[in-house]
């Protein structure tokens, strides 16, 4: 860019991977995705006051019935079991594991990017490089070998979707640690003899806060996205425990013959989360310049 | 500056060196024992004697210490001997000729299609004069942003295939009909777009966007307006060709982004690549297939990381400096 080319909007210049694309930060907006991520918590949380029924029992008397159907506001499956029951069992799994998968994933980027700022020169190299390296890696097909290998459990979706998506946050972290060390404040702790981990703690990490806030929220819709991706592929969270992604993939044959339904609700859900997650996200303030690389 | 573009294609071996050795650490620690399954192909289907897995164990060198045997299993995946496939009990290797080019046409096609709608949708978002069509265009990105590749499959499914039959809803060709090149064409066309539409188009449309708006009122790009350039020559060639650079350097990992989408493309529009085969090879716990696959479509995103980076080096000549933030 020339020197004395006019200063780009902040809101133009921020591009942040995968869930970069997001409404410019207006109220309304926000409000509603905070709406509707608080009534998803609150359906997935309070499950069994919404509902009397047993997600995984079936019903042979009860098969294939359309949404609106007697007792079963959502119509029920093949093989009887209540898609509203199931929706919310679903949201529990999901937003679970979407929400462990992004707070171990930043809490890891925050320790790995922490230690590369305040690490020797060369430790610092090799974390950098590392994250580069895995950030140029497919990580979802490793994701799904690591699944098929130690076989389907909700434990290691999120160490999986933890394990690969680290590099992000830690990158950003060790940006603005690296930037903050030589600001005069930051000498001045020094100076006053505090010791390394008290200057991270009390001085170095409040201020790397905000953009990690922000990547954080947008980890939790990629970790949404993963998990139902995994499980929609029958390589995610078990297949007898309901996940918005499992509905999909026993709903995905009844596409073609008719039952939209059953494939239009578990997706309208998982994009509604995304959305608002990416909504709530983008109001957050973010890091400067670009971000995310995937 | 021979040895700066060095340094890209030996980071690109040692990536290939460490996804090899992931592979190998997968391959390694899938549940089973080599030695045990080769004993029951042997006898068909007995249970092999301890001891006689044990000899076997000691010939195929599985008791060897890692370094040894990921060394040989590397030498051998270079030869082109990736293993014998637990399925079907052919080489891995030949199941992946019979697959991989498949998902090349697909991904091809994706990334043609993904790459020049974004170039198309970034320019128009970044040169119109009219809000609404911004707005509209910022809208639609959003919504699509939400949308994991599988959605975006199954909503072009039910839309075209389903609900509608437009469109065929998957394979290569009719049933019992050979493939033909407007057949193929049709059962690329969904496919090929939910592979390209899924929620990382926007990114690629907002670089686009990002790197020739700012651009726009550039002063050379002013004096090129006033020099009274033709509007096609200013935007080719002072807003195109500078502002494009962080697109190009993004593509590489746009090829990964999009290839990690194969496999539920694949399974959704039973196409016979190797998405579809990994999935198929995960649900029967076919080791040395899958990790095959993953091999391949790790060297394919390396190669396109690279091919992607070379390109920018071309285009722009501070990328060759070795500076990161040139771009």
């Amino acid at each position: 860019m020339p020197p004395d080319a006019p200063a780009p909007t902040p809101a133009a210049t921020r591009v942040r991977g995968l869930l970069a694309v997001r409404l410019r930060p207006r109220r309304p907006a926000l409000i509603a995705a905070v709406a509707v991520l608080a009534a998803l918590a609150l359906l997935a949380v309070l499950a069994p006051l919404f509902t009397s029924l047993d997600p995984v029992a079936t019903d042979t008397s009860a098969t294939s019935l359309k949404p609106g159907s007697p007792g079963h506001p959502l119509g029920t499956d093949l093989l009887g079991r209540d898609l509203w029951t199931r929706m919310l069992y679903g949201a529990r799994t999901s937003l679970l594991v979407g929400l462990t998968a992004a707070a171990i994933t930043v809490g890891l980027g925050l320790l790995i990017g922490g230690l590369a700022a305040i690490a020797p020169r060369w430790l610092d190299g090799l974390i950098a490089r590392t994250a580069d390296v895995l950030l140029a890696l497919p990580l979802l097909v490793i994701v799904l070998a690591l699944a098929a290998v130690a076989g389907p459990s909700l434990g290691l979706v999120v160490a999986a979707i933890a394990l690969t998506s680290w590099m992000p946050v830690a990158l950003i972290v060790r940006a603005e640690l690296r930037s903050r060390r030589e600001r005069l404040y930051v000498r001045a702790a020094y100076a006053l003899g505090l010791s390394r981990w008290q200057v991270m703690w009390r001085h170095l990490l409040p201020g790397a806060l905000p953009p990690v806030a922000s990547i954080a929220a947008f980890e939790v819709g990629h970790a949404v996205l993963t998990e139902s991706t995994l499980s929609f592929l029958g390589l995610g969270v078990p297949p007898n425990r309901p996940s918005w992604g499992n509905l999909l993939t026993e709903a995905q044959s009844h596409l073609l013959t008719g039952e939209w339904y059953t494939v239009a609700i578990p997706a309208a859900a998982v994009v509604a989360t995304i959305i608002a997650v990416n909504v709530v996200a983008g109001a957050v303030a973010g890091p400067s310049g670009e971000g995310r690389t995937w | 500056m021979p040895l700066r573009i060095l340094r890209r294609p030996a980071t690109a071996a040692l990536v290939v060196a460490a996804l090899s050795a992931v592979c190998f650490g997968l391959l390694d620690a899938a549940p089973g024992d080599p030695a045990a399954s080769v004993l029951e192909s042997r006898s068909g289907g007995r249970p092999p004697s301890p001891a006689a897995v044990a000899e076997l164990r000691g010939e195929m060198g599985l008791d060897d210490p890692p370094p040894v045997r990921y060394w040989r299993w590397a030498s051998h995946a270079v030869r082109g001997d990736l293993g014998t496939s637990y399925m079907s009990g052919r080489p891995v290797t030949d199941t992946l000729g019979d697959t991989v080019p498949w998902t090349l046409l697909l991904t091809a096609a994706a990334i043609l299609l993904s790459f020049t709608a974004a170039l198309a949708v970034g320019l128009v978002a970044a040169l119109t004069r009219r809000a609404w069509l911004r707005r509209g265009i910022d809208l639609l990105l959003f919504a699509m942003g939400g949308m994991p590749g599988f959605v975006v499959a199954l909503l072009l499914l039910y839309a075209f295939a389903a609900a509608t039959h437009l469109m065929p809803s998957g394979g290569v060709s009719r049933p019992g009909e050979p493939v033909t090149a407007y057949g193929l064409l049709a059962h690329l066309a969904l496919p090929a777009c939910a592979l390209a539409f899924g929620h990382h188009f926007g990114v690629y449309v907002r670089l686009v966007e990002n790197g020739v708006g700012r651009l726009r009122d550039a002063p050379h790009v002013q004096n090129a307006r006033v020099r009274g350039l033709p509007r096609r020559t200013v935007v080719a060639r002072h807003l195109m060709r500078p502002g494009l650079v962080p697109f190009t350097a993004r593509l590489g990992v746009g090829v990964g982004t999009l290839i990690a989408g194969v496999y539920a493309t694949e399974v959704i529009f039973s196409w016979p690549g190797m998405g579809r085969e990994a999935i198929t090879a995960a649900r029967a716990q076919d080791y040395p297939l899958l990790i095959a696959i993953v091999l391949v479509t790790g060297l394919i995103v390396i190669a396109a990381n690279l091919a992607a980076e070379l390109i920018v080096a071309a285009l722009d000549p501070r990328a060759r400096t070795g500076r990161a933030d040139a771009a």
